[in-house]
């Protein structure tokens, strides 16, 4: 390919090529783009690129991503200190601060249990996570991983590693049947589980 | 329980087919390439979601559909204790936007096929999940490759149990489904657990409690199907010799419990909790911590459901081993038949039969039996090139369909 093409194109290709979701076709047509764009348009888009490199950073209790260390969620006097909330990804904080119904705090684990891709105990935030609770304000840690098998993996080794803190609770989002869903269309597992997980009322 | 009618769209061979299926037994006969097994998978596709003969789902696609992205839709609709189920599965190359540019151009340029498809599955009108397709259509399926069901390799063999059990429990297929995913995770951790000292080894905790809990979901199932089975085996008279019936028992590495056919209803997996469930669990359990250190050095899991197998022993010879090739075509139609008797009995309704040329191999007494069988069926399909392999007496109570060229002409030859 690099014979056909100046060589800054076939580099722009390749690094566009790298990204997710992004396969040669789609890398080549955005690099096409970029280049007949005004010098202007393509200042911003790395201006855009450098300053997500530099001024982003982890939260250092947390490990949200933010401007500023603490970020945030952990300044904020107003949240309550006795809860957290233990995340997958800092995209997932996003969805649950959309529902403004949990006023805690929140630990990202970076990425979920899962052996095939590489990702072990120690690649996820788990050891900061149990120094966090193990400091003594926390009363009780959701364990908000996605409801599958590497979710669910995840979530147990959670538990596992806090089990030796008999006085902190540890909870697990419920699963079970979609708000304005009709039970009629419920797949029987999700149904299972909503069983399972009935409440009183 | 019966098909009544069946709509192929750019499916293999067929463009276009609409077809209305009587109660009773269809003949279809036509020459070699007809049409005749695909139009027997596109049935079997309807029923358990997947093709009888590949893997590769694009190959269901005709090769001259002219849309792009291609695709072969099969619509079916299901009659059964009077109630029309519409099942639709629709299998579609991958969107235009990543396909097709993105793969490799090929000399020929009608020639190239993208390597993904996508599959949908509507019910009633409804897009659904492929998994609830299960259970809507129960059909049996018999091809001479069957033979392989004895002769083949083990996991021929746990492929007729998973298949069987798929389509009366769907919480099986999802169990089994979590097992494999389970299972390879597993397999990655012991690999890295080889490699690399200082990952500690307490992180298997998680994968062997969930290994054990969905394996033994997966074999308690399996134990009882083989114990219904073989009641249902017994029942069969005319396959095989009075002086060596054919009989099944599960085979494992692990001890675990061989109930006889009485103390083992079938119950969905959906009910765990029960007494064999726990018992194989324990057993499961153990296994795992004797087999730890040679798991930790092989770094891969050597126990569990996806190692089993299944012994067809006719009398006391293992046809698997002993049989020849004529005794273990006739042990698969016998499982096949105790096969159907078991969806009856669960169901309470027959399954529909898709018997694929199955007749040129049979001798006259057990075509007899399989003629005799389509007769007890709501519905039965059967192929075959010439019209000769069936009794006068069965075409005269069956339709009789002649394929030629993916087009159907109804016939009066016999």
């Amino acid at each position: 390919m690099s014979a056909l093409m100046a060589e800054p194109i076939a580099t722009a290709i390749e690094a566009f090529g790298r990204m997710p979701g992004i396969g040669p076709k789609t890398a080549q047509r955005l690099a096409f783009y970029l280049l007949r764009q005004p010098r202007s348009e393509a200042e911003a888009l790395s201006r855009a690129v450098i300053e997500l490199k530099d001024l982003i950073r982890e939260c250092s209790t947390c490990f949200n991503l933010s401007e500023t260390d603490p970020c945030g969620i952990c300044a904020n006097d107003g949240r309550d200190r006795t809860a957290v909330c233990v995340v997958e990804e800092p995209l997932d904080i996003v969805a649950l601060e959309k529902t403004a119904s949990f006023k805690g705090l929140y630990h990202v684990l970076h990425g979920s249990f899962s052996p095939m891709e590489g990702v072990l105990e120690d690649d996820l935030r788990i050891r900061e996570l149990v120094q966090r609770v193990d400091a003594g304000a926390i009363e009780e840690v959701i364990v908000a991983t996605n409801a599958t098998v590497e979710g669910e993996a995840t979530a147990n080794l959670v538990r596992a590693r806090l089990r030796h803190l008999s006085a902190v609770r540890v909870t697990r989002l419920a699963q079970g049947l979609p708000i304005g869903s009709d039970i009629e269309y419920a797949d029987d597992y999700t149904l299972t589980r909503a069983l399972q997980n009935r409440t009183r009322l | 329980m019966r098909v009544t009618h069946l709509a192929l769209t750019h499916f293999r061979s067929f463009s276009r087919l609409d077809l209305s299926l009587p109660i009773g037994s269809t003949v279809i006969w036509g020459d070699n390439g007809a049409g005749k097994s695909n139009l027997i998978e596109s049935l079997y596709l309807l029923a358990t979601s997947r093709s009888p003969y590949t893997s590769a789902e694009r190959e269901m696609i005709d090769w001259h559909c002219p849309h792009r992205p291609a695709f072969a839709r099969v619509i079916g609709r299901v009659l059964r204790e009077g109630r029309v189920t519409s099942l639709e599965v629709l299998t579609a190359e991958t969107d235009a936007s990543t396909s097709p540019a993105d793969f490799e151009p090929s000399p020929d340029p009608g020639m190239y096929r993208p390597a993904t498809v996508r599959r949908k599955v509507v019910i009633n009108g409804t897009p659904r999940q492929t998994g609830e397709l299960l259970g809507h259509l129960n059909a049996v399926h018999f091809s001479p490759e069957e033979v392989e069901l004895v002769a083949g390799s083990a996991e021929r063999r746990r492929r007729f149990l998973d298949i069987t059990l798929s389509q009366l429990d769907r919480q099986y297929v999802r169990t089994l489904r979590q097992y494999q995913r389970v299972l390879v995770q597993r397999n990655a951790l012991l690999r890295h657990l080889r490699d690399n000292p200082a990952v500690s080894p307490s992180q298997l905790d998680h994968w062997d409690t969930e290994a054990v809990s969905l394996g033994a979901a997966i074999v308690a199932a399996r134990i009882r199907a083989v114990a219904r089975l073989n009641v249902h085996l017994a029942l069969i008279d005319g396959i095989a010799p009075a002086a060596a019936p054919i009989r099944i028992t599960y085979v494992s590495g692990v001890n675990f419990p061989n109930p006889s056919e009485g103390d083992a209803p079938f119950v969905r997996t959906i009910d765990v909790g029960d007494t064999l469930a726990e018992d194989v669990a324990s057993r499961l359990r153990d296994a795992f911590a004797r087999q730890r250190t040679r798991e930790r050095a092989a770094a891969i899991t050597l126990v569990g459901p996806h190692r089993d197998d299944l012994a067809v022993c006719a009398g006391v010879i293992d046809q698997r081993t002993y049989g020849s090739r004529g005794q273990q075509r006739t042990a698969a139609l016998a499982l096949k038949i105790a096969e159907a008797g078991l969806m009856r009995e669960v169901t309470g309704e027959p399954p529909v039969l898709l018997l694929d040329d199955v007749m040129s191999e049979l001798d006259p007494t057990r075509r007899a039996f399989v003629e005799s069988l389509c007769a007890d069926a709501d519905q039965a399909i059967v192929t075959g090139t010439e019209a000769a392999v069936f009794s006068p007496a069965f075409r005269e109570r069956s339709q009789t369909l002649r394929l030629e060229g993916a087009t159907f002409h109804p016939t009066a030859s016999r």
